[in-house]
């Protein structure tokens, strides 16, 4: 089962046409981490400040073997 | 009671969410806020306005010019003021009822665990994630409720943490990100501070239910919330064994 990636805020614009209603839907042939992902997406991994799988808080080692929903938000970090 | 009724608070009194007793606890507390940014500014003031008895401000910067388009409690003759002596007289103008205490120290792991002892709630009000962070090992271990806000841009993020219930803040960044100096619009901050202030109030006067294992992300840019839940991390560094 494919992989749904759902870009937050700035991270929508850069993928083209993005789809924010139904985000990206990613097969996966093996295993991948999330950074593994972010570099198939060409999302740099500095933008990424928050990362939910299934609901849940993750990293960039946490690793998608396919049928996740992961969430990536850029940072805000300011006060 | 005349007072009650027509008197500084009365607009929040006639609250069934408040009411007398609610004033009370609120008059009676004691809130950190950490950090006198834009996200501070908003907070404390919120907080001092609806009479929280003592607030203790933190903050180690100095007032500069970059700051004043969000960091509405200080104003232009403030340039080059110790933050909290800005902040501190402001407040206590706008309330003298309320006891500001004013701490021009750096919040980090060090200072963290002395300047959270003896608060109801902590305000992050701070600007990094290793302040942050801090603010966080004192909340779990001291067992103090956690208001946790962030902001860059037109996009913010809030959420509540409870010692003992749900998640903490090293749940949600297990990582240690580095933050870059980020552009923000005071709206921003003000928007997220405001949610903080609320969250402190009613946590206070024990009304409603809180953010707990719930983050609310603001999209200021289509003007859209997600909540996202986040769960505890048994696994957790920092609260894993604390519950």
């Amino acid at each position: 089962m494919p992989v749904q990636v759902f870009l937050n805020a700035t991270l929508r614009k850069r993928v083209k046409s993005y789809d924010a209603a139904g985000g990206l839907s990613i097969s996966l042939s093996r295993p991948v981490t999330v950074a593994g992902l972010c570099d198939m997406l060409r999302i740099p991994k500095g933008e990424i400040k928050l990362i939910m799988i299934d609901g849940r808080a993750a990293s960039l080692e946490n690793e998608l073997k396919g049928n996740e929903r992961v969430g990536l938000f850029p940072p805000v970090g300011g006060g | 009671m005349k007072d009650e009724i027509t008197g500084r608070y009365s607009r929040q009194i006639m609250m069934k969410e408040i009411g007398i007793a609610g004033q009370k606890r609120l008059c009676g507390a004691r809130v950190l806020v950490a950090g006198l940014g834009g996200l501070g500014s908003i907070s404390s003031s919120y907080l001092a306005a609806a009479g929280v008895g003592r607030i203790r401000i933190v903050d180690c910067d100095t007032v500069d010019i970059s700051n004043l388009n969000r960091q509405l409690l200080h104003w232009s003759r403030d340039l080059k003021r110790a933050k909290v002596e800005s902040a501190a007289e402001k407040l206590t103008e706008l309330n003298p009822e309320c006891e500001i205490e004013a701490v021009s120290r750096r919040m980090d792991a060090e200072s963290a665990m002395e300047l959270c002892r003896g608060s109801d709630v902590i305000v992050d009000a701070t600007d990094n994630l290793a302040a942050r962070k801090a603010l966080n090992m004192a909340s779990v271990r001291l067992k103090i409720p956690f208001i946790h806000g962030a902001v860059g841009g037109l996009n913010g993020m809030v959420t509540s943490f409870l010692p003992g219930r749900g998640p903490c803040l090293e749940c949600l960044f297990p990582a240690d990100v580095v933050g870059a100096k980020v552009g923000i619009l005071g709206p921003t901050a003000g928007i997220i501070a405001s949610i903080q202030a609320m969250e402190v109030i009613k946590i206070i006067v024990g009304a409603g239910s809180s953010l707990v294992g719930r983050l609310l992300y603001l999209y200021g840019s289509d003007m859209r919330w997600k909540e996202i839940t986040i769960a505890k991390n048994p696994s957790c560094a920092v609260c894993g064994r604390a519950d």
